[in-house]
């Protein structure tokens, strides 16, 4: 039974709080767990043969010159080397996945945001609306990849057809070293931006009314209130949504598979897929470990570098 | 609480992912088996009943159905102690994802179908079984086609065959007829250089049509630069000769210049304007007066809607050089019956492998098969189907017996080339980076 005094000098970090509740935890007294162990051995084993022991196989892997052969050797960092001082489609590779990251993440949370300001009001339409920029989140990121293929052929799709309609002269998207990676980032926001307003409309509503109202009474107009009221008490929601899309989108596969196969001239070369041409077509497998592990590494550091930024930014109520 | 349940805990869990890595890897390790000698390699046919396993990529629809009935029943009337289980898999590259998986679970197929694109490799990694001895006394040389072999030969031109064809293409120069009669052209025949064609193609492009079209494809490219006198990789097959070979890149520089100079080979923009993205192969789109492309498109091209026929492909200011290759069966090294394995691989690729198993453009490796009437299809597109068959002589692969092949040729050349031929880069610079980029690759295991 906590006193006030102890409530007001308890730790507020949920390290403080954590040796606090090991006290009270009732895993270490629990005496059911002759019932509890087959309910949860199904989960444990799943995840142990599907997700655990892949991932330390993987590891290990990592370090060996495995190609699906007896020959197997161990040969510690070389893999790790190659790929780091070696290897330039690696670097290209690199450049190509940060250069859709920035741009696909960049344009989809601003985009879903707009579109949550847009639709966060009480007229008619905007739930049909909410649905419809829902939709392609929910279809198969194949097939959205074939049809957008068909829509955005230079000679036929429909994109071009339309561009030439109002006078321009459509690009050769995925035939073009310079239109290749923008048509994939075009497909990712159409593909992810419903996903982010949804969102953002959960945490406009978690903002309460009184401080909106506060500030229109201190004479902010609809653009001052945006910008200096919403988005700030916005901002875990931003912070959230920015790192759940950086992981994702650094991992981008199935756009680049179906619809250029990292051509024209590697432009559109990704780590996964550059991952996946190692492993699946050159059958490399101790090399495409290690490098699903640098792939890792580098999601884990950015993630890392924006938790350790939210404090600059992200303003918890 | 003290402190020694929680350090239990962390030791436990440590204690659980060394033992499950420790598990992964005596389970591989004991999946995967010594390479000793196979039980039947030494011994004669026996009587006990055999069961072996073949599977190929699917090369046309229905093809386990149609070798069930003429080639593997057949042959378990000849050899009534062995049974055949056969499969096709559809989709080239997910064959050999799956042929990796089943060695990978020690499951491999007895006999299977080898491609040149990975029979180096798997050569290589000793995967698949030396029979040079087996081909040497038991496939005559005259009964069997035997260009195509050298380029199956580890772990060099003279090395020995570890797979032996059952099929095999070449390049020919495809012509849309009724292009040539409106621009009054004489028809392509042997006579042909690549001049004569630059000519023909400039006489053959006009409004919204070309006369050739261009590319770094193997099927094209290679064999234009060995026949100017260049090469593509030097005589150890380890190291790119591309940036040192003025006539190679000459070569390439002719090919870019059909599009960019010339103007006879469309460009990306202009693809788009004809309409090519359309067609299965630029030829088919009825734009384009001549291509040069693999045989094994003939059956795809009997599809257009004008008239068109076949020529050889012309021969370069040295020699003439056509590409080709063959498509193999190989016997696995993790096979315990290595005889009736042999057997079955001989009667496959033999004259029980009727005509009908090589529609269109494919040539048996069979000589008598391939020489009969009815493969020359008369009646149908092209007329001079026999055009393949003359080819045989000049055909030369493209560097199949170096490493990687697949990476260094398909995805790595092919890429570094297309700023050349996209006008973006020159083609010093594209074959300096291109050689450079070929090199890293054939050095990796």
């Amino acid at each position: 039974m906590a006193d006030n005094r102890a409530l007001a000098t308890r730790p507020r970090t949920a390290w403080g709080n954590r040796t606090r509740r090991r006290e009270h935890n009732p895993a270490f007294g629990f005496s059911g767990w002759r019932v509890a162990l087959p309910f949860i051995l199904p989960t444990i084993v799943g995840l142990l043969v599907f997700n655990v022991i892949p991932l330390l196989a993987a590891f290990a892997l990592g370090f060996t010159n495995y190609s699906f052969t007896t020959k197997t050797n161990w040969i510690g960092v070389a893999n790790y080397r190659a790929f780091l001082f070696d290897d330039p489609l690696f670097w290209k590779a690199m450049r190509n996945t940060f250069y859709y990251t920035v741009a696909s993440v960049g344009l989809s949370v601003v985009i879903g945001l707009l579109l949550a300001l847009a639709l966060y009001q009480a007229i008619k339409g905007t739930r049909f609306f909410r649905s419809v920029y829902f939709l392609p989140v929910v279809a198969s990121s194949a097939a959205v990849s074939l049809v957008w293929g068909l829509l955005l052929e230079p000679n036929f799709g429909l994109v071009n057809f339309l561009l030439g309609l109002v006078g321009i002269n459509g690009p050769g998207w995925t035939q073009s070293l310079q239109w290749a990676m923008p048509a994939l980032i075009l497909v990712t926001i159409w593909k992810t931006v419903g996903y982010n307003m949804v969102i953002f409309l959960a945490g406009l509503q978690d903002i309460p009314q009184e401080v909106r109202e506060a500030a229109r009474v201190d004479g902010a107009d609809g653009w001052r209130e945006t910008l200096n009221i919403v988005l700030p008490l916005l901002s875990p929601t931003t912070f959230f949504v920015i790192v759940i899309s950086l992981i994702t989108s650094f991992q981008v596969f199935d756009y680049i598979y179906v619809m250029t196969q990292g051509n024209p001239a590697y432009e559109t070369l990704t780590l996964s897929y550059y991952i996946y041409q190692i492993g699946f077509q050159y059958f490399r497998m101790g090399q495409a470990s290690a490098l699903s592990y640098i792939l890792f590494a580098v999601v884990f550091l950015l993630t890392l570098l924006q938790f350790g930024l939210q404090r600059r930014w992200v303003q918890y109520q | 609480m003290t402190r020694a349940p929680r350090l239990n805990r962390r030791r436990f869990l440590a204690q659980t992912g060394t033992a499950g890595l420790a598990a992964t890897f005596m389970a591989r390790a004991s999946a995967m088996p010594a390479a000793s000698a196979p039980r039947a390699a030494l011994a004669r046919l026996q009587d006990e009943p055999v069961a072996l396993s073949y599977t190929s990529w699917e090369l046309y629809p229905q093809q386990a159905e149609n070798e069930r009935q003429t080639l593997i029943e057949p042959f378990q009337e000849q050899f009534p102690n062995i049974t055949v289980e056969n499969s096709a898999v559809a989709g080239y590259d997910a064959y050999w994802q799956k042929i990796q998986t089943l060695y990978a679970t020690n499951q491999a197929p007895d006999v299977y179908a080898m491609s040149v694109g990975y029979e180096w490799d798997f050569a290589n990694e000793g995967k698949i079984i030396d029979i040079d001895d087996q081909v040497k006394a038991e496939m005559p040389e005259d009964e069997y086609f035997q260009s195509p072999l050298p380029m199956l030969r580890y772990p060099d031109p003279n090395g020995r065959l570890f797979a032996f064809p059952f099929q095999w293409v070449c390049s020919v120069l495809y012509y849309n007829k009724d292009l040539f009669d409106q621009a009054g052209v004489p028809y392509p025949d042997e006579s042909w250089t690549y001049e004569t064609l630059l000519d023909a193609a400039k006489e053959l492009t006009g409004e919204g049509q070309f006369g050739f079209n261009s590319n770094s494809a193997h099927t094209q490219l290679d064999a234009a630069i060995y026949a100017n006198g260049g090469k593509v990789l030097n005589d150890d097959y380890k190291t790119c000769a591309l940036a040192d070979s003025p006539e190679a890149i000459e070569t390439i520089q002719w090919f870019v210049d059909l599009i960019a100079e010339h103007k006879v080979a469309p460009d990306a923009n202009q693809s788009r304007d004809i309409g090519l993205g359309t067609a299965n192969s630029p030829f088919q789109s009825g734009r384009v007066a001549m291509v040069i492309d693999g045989s094994w498109q003939i059956a795809t091209t009997r599809g257009v809607n004008f008239n068109w026929d076949i020529a050889m492909v012309p021969s370069g200011t040295e020699k003439r050089v056509i590409y080709g290759g063959p498509d193999s069966l190989s016997i696995s090294s993790t096979t315990p019956h290595v005889e009736e394995a042999w057997e079955f691989l001989k009667y496959a690729v033999g004259p029980a492998r009727g005509v009908e198993a090589f529609g269109g453009g494919v040539v048996p490796s069979y000589k008598a098969t391939a020489n009969s009437e009815a493969w020359l299809e008369e009646g149908m597109a092209p007329a001079n189907k026999k055009v393949i068959l003359d080819s045989e002589p000049y055909m030369m692969g493209a560097e199949f017996i170096s490493n990687n092949w697949t990476e260094w040729r398909i995805t790595a050349m092919n890429s570094d080339l297309t700023p050349a031929f996209l006008g973006a880069a020159s083609v010093e610079d594209a074959v300096r980076t291109t050689t450079d980029n070929i090199n890293t690759i054939l050095a990796k295991p």
